[in-house]
């Protein structure tokens, strides 16, 4: 389970996150739904110990994170980040170095999967080529917690789709949970357990997705709008 | 083990280009050297006259040796480098169980078995110059071989210290940078310039002289002796002096920057 | 891929889409449901939602879980047989229901069925 107690992050004069109070239960399929600079994507980086919450604590398994959670987590950046002289057979044999939980099979079968081809140079890569990459390297681990920042953004809608199968078939919700932040909410409602809305570095709602749909007969979207409308913003 | 190897090995391709580079240069300061020497003595009909040795005929010498001294240099300049590359994406260097020893470890060992290859391949280039009098120089060969051992260990010293300042000043940086923002580059350098008046008043001082200039060891280079007239009385090549005890300052100072370095990453850098 | 409504939970969705299966006879007696992941890959749905399915059929009795092997449709074929008159009841009831609530009486419900069919059937 991630927890966050009274976690105030602020950058240098700005606030991004004020005073979030939230658990994070295992085994789901969690999104994180907010617009650009929402926080979102800071609260990622605290759960994957990146950086420190200026107040609070946040805790994966009850232990406050730190850059060495990594051991339990693989957190995916929103920005395309690569050592350009690899290739994707070389980035994953490192990968596997680096990680103890990194499966190289699986690895391969995820880049079978994803139509990658092992001899290409990363930098040579397309876009969507390279966020399918991300993907092989974030569900290769036998990790208990996947982190992924923005998995679709700037993704054609088949690479998109290519990215929700891969996620559909290599994760294990019994051992993993994933936390996946977006903007694209349409896509993935059906993928989702969770949703968490966040404004202005504020969590302003929780919801069960299959409970949205059961009691208040909305899409996450249509949902969406009613809680930013009643929100203060 | 397997994971200490494979960062070897991925800083090491992160630099292999800019390494090419420095190789390259030691192979410019040799030429160079070349051009000068044909330039001063000018390209004589005799060719093997060419390769003779004169006294005024050092100036052959002057640019390889400076790029050897510049070694100094090396590994500030190859783990700024590489550090750089990782801070343009700390989030991917940083989501990394190993500990900061070990992730700034693999860049400095890095430097180190570069300098080292670096400071051969000069060195072999420097012999290359005096390959057409290798004969005059049988007697002058132990010597010479000490004379380089010598001033290799003096430039592997100097060149770890003054990288781990560098490194201690780039994650410094990167800890400002996440509070103050822009300003962080003046800081730094208005830090570093601290620090350099600091250590220079530092070497100034009694306490620097009473406790680290101790363990006084003589090198002679007793067939140089003939060379004494070069330098016109100035300095005699044929011996130096060193103390132990700046080796064991320089090995100090190094633990103490890598060490606080290593916390900075830990407890205070982000992303 | 498949598309939900979002006016219905999902698991409902997918538990009916497996209900019209059995009864058109797509899925038999005693056969195989895809696995959990099978079943949320194909549809890009969460397995949880998967898994929340096959547990709802088999409180409907419909569906069966043996351990190590998967999910079976139920070998009981008069659980089958009352499924598909249920479903049949159902979708009259709510025909009927709409209609009722439109004006039409019964008569003019059956002679409107019969009419349609026979139109297809040309």
């Amino acid at each position: 389970m991630i927890t966050f107690e009274n976690v105030s992050k602020t950058y240098i004069t700005q606030k991004a996150l004020k005073d979030i109070n939230i658990e994070l239960p295992k085994g789901k399929i969690i999104g994180i739904i907010g617009e650009n600079g929402s926080g979102k994507s800071t609260m990622l980086k605290l759960i994957a110990g990146l950086i420190r919450p200026t107040k609070g604590f946040v805790k994966v398994n009850d232990i406050q994170t730190n850059r060495r959670v990594s051991e339990i987590v693989t957190y995916l950046s929103e920005l395309d980040a690569y050592y350009a002289m690899y290739t994707v057979k070389q980035t994953m044999d490192f990968f596997a170095t680096q990680y103890k939980d990194f499966d190289l099979e699986k690895a391969n079968q995820i880049m079978k999967f994803m139509k990658l081809e092992p001899s290409q140079k990363v930098k040579n890569l397309s876009k969507g080529n390279r966020g399918r990459l991300k993907i092989v390297l974030s569900l290769a681990r036998d990790v208990p917690y996947i982190i992924l920042d923005e998995p679709f953004s700037g993704l054609d809608p088949m690479v998109r789709e290519s990215v929700v199968k891969g996620l559909l078939s290599y994760i294990d919700l019994e051992k993993q949970t994933v936390i996946i932040t977006t903007h694209e909410i349409q896509e993935v409602e059906a993928l989702l357990d969770m949703i968490v809305v966040i404004r202005n570095g504020q969590i302003i709602d929780t919801k069960s997705v299959e409970k949205l749909h059961e009691q208040e007969q909305m899409s996450v979207v249509e949902w969406l709008k009613n809680v930013y409308e009643n929100a203060p913003a | 083990m397997d994971s200490w190897m494979g960062l070897l090995k991925k800083d090491f391709l992160l630099m292999k280009n800019r390494f090419l580079v420095f190789l390259m240069l030691d192979l410019l300061a040799f030429g160079l050297g070349w051009y000068l020497h044909i330039k001063e003595i000018g390209f004589l009909n005799n060719p093997s006259l060419n390769w003779v040795m004169n006294e005024n005929d050092f100036i052959k010498l002057i640019p390889l040796a400076i790029a050897i001294g510049l070694h100094v240099l090396f590994i500030s300049f190859y783990v700024f480098m590489s550090l750089r590359k990782e801070g343009k994406q700390l989030h991917l260097w940083l989501h990394n169980p190993q500990s900061a020893y070990v992730l700034l470890g693999s860049k400095v060992v890095n430097g180190l078995i570069a300098l080292i290859i670096s400071l051969i391949f000069s060195f072999f280039l420097f012999f290359m110059y005096f390959l057409p009098i290798l004969s005059e120089l049988g007697p002058h060969i132990g010597d010479l071989t000490k004379l380089i051992m010598y001033a290799s260990t003096n430039i592997i010293f100097a060149s770890l210290v003054i990288g781990s300042a560098i490194l201690f000043f780039w994650v410094l940086y990167h800890v400002f940078k996440s509070r103050i923002g822009k300003w962080s580059l003046l800081v730094i350098l208005i830090v570093m310039i601290l620090f350099i008046w600091g250590m220079s008043n530092f070497q100034a001082t009694d306490i620097y002289n009473n406790l680290v200039l101790r363990g006084e060891i003589n090198i002679e280079f007793p067939s140089f002796e003939a060379l004494n007239f070069v330098e016109s009385n100035v300095m005699d090549v044929d011996q130096g002096e060193d103390f132990v005890g700046l080796y064991v300052f320089n090995v100090l100072i190094f633990a103490v920057l890598f060490v606080l370095s290593a916390w900075m990453i830990e407890k205070k850098v982000e992303v | 891929m498949e598309d939900f409504q979002a006016t219905k939970p999902i698991y409902m969705q997918l538990a009916e889409r497996i209900n019209h299966k059995i009864v058109r006879r797509e899925l038999h007696a005693g056969e195989k449901l895809k696995s959990v992941r099978e079943m949320a890959v194909e549809s890009g749905v969460n397995p949880n939602t998967v898994q929340r399915t096959y547990s709802e059929l088999e409180r409907m009795n419909i569906v069966e879980t043996r351990r190590g092997q998967g999910t079976f449709v139920t070998e009981d074929e008069g659980k089958l047989e009352q499924l598909r008159d249920q479903l049949k009841t159902e979708h009259i009831t709510r025909f009927i229901q709409q209609m009722g609530e439109m004006g039409f009486s019964k008569n003019e419900m059956v002679k409107g069925l019969q009419e349609y069919i026979v139109k297809e059937g040309q």
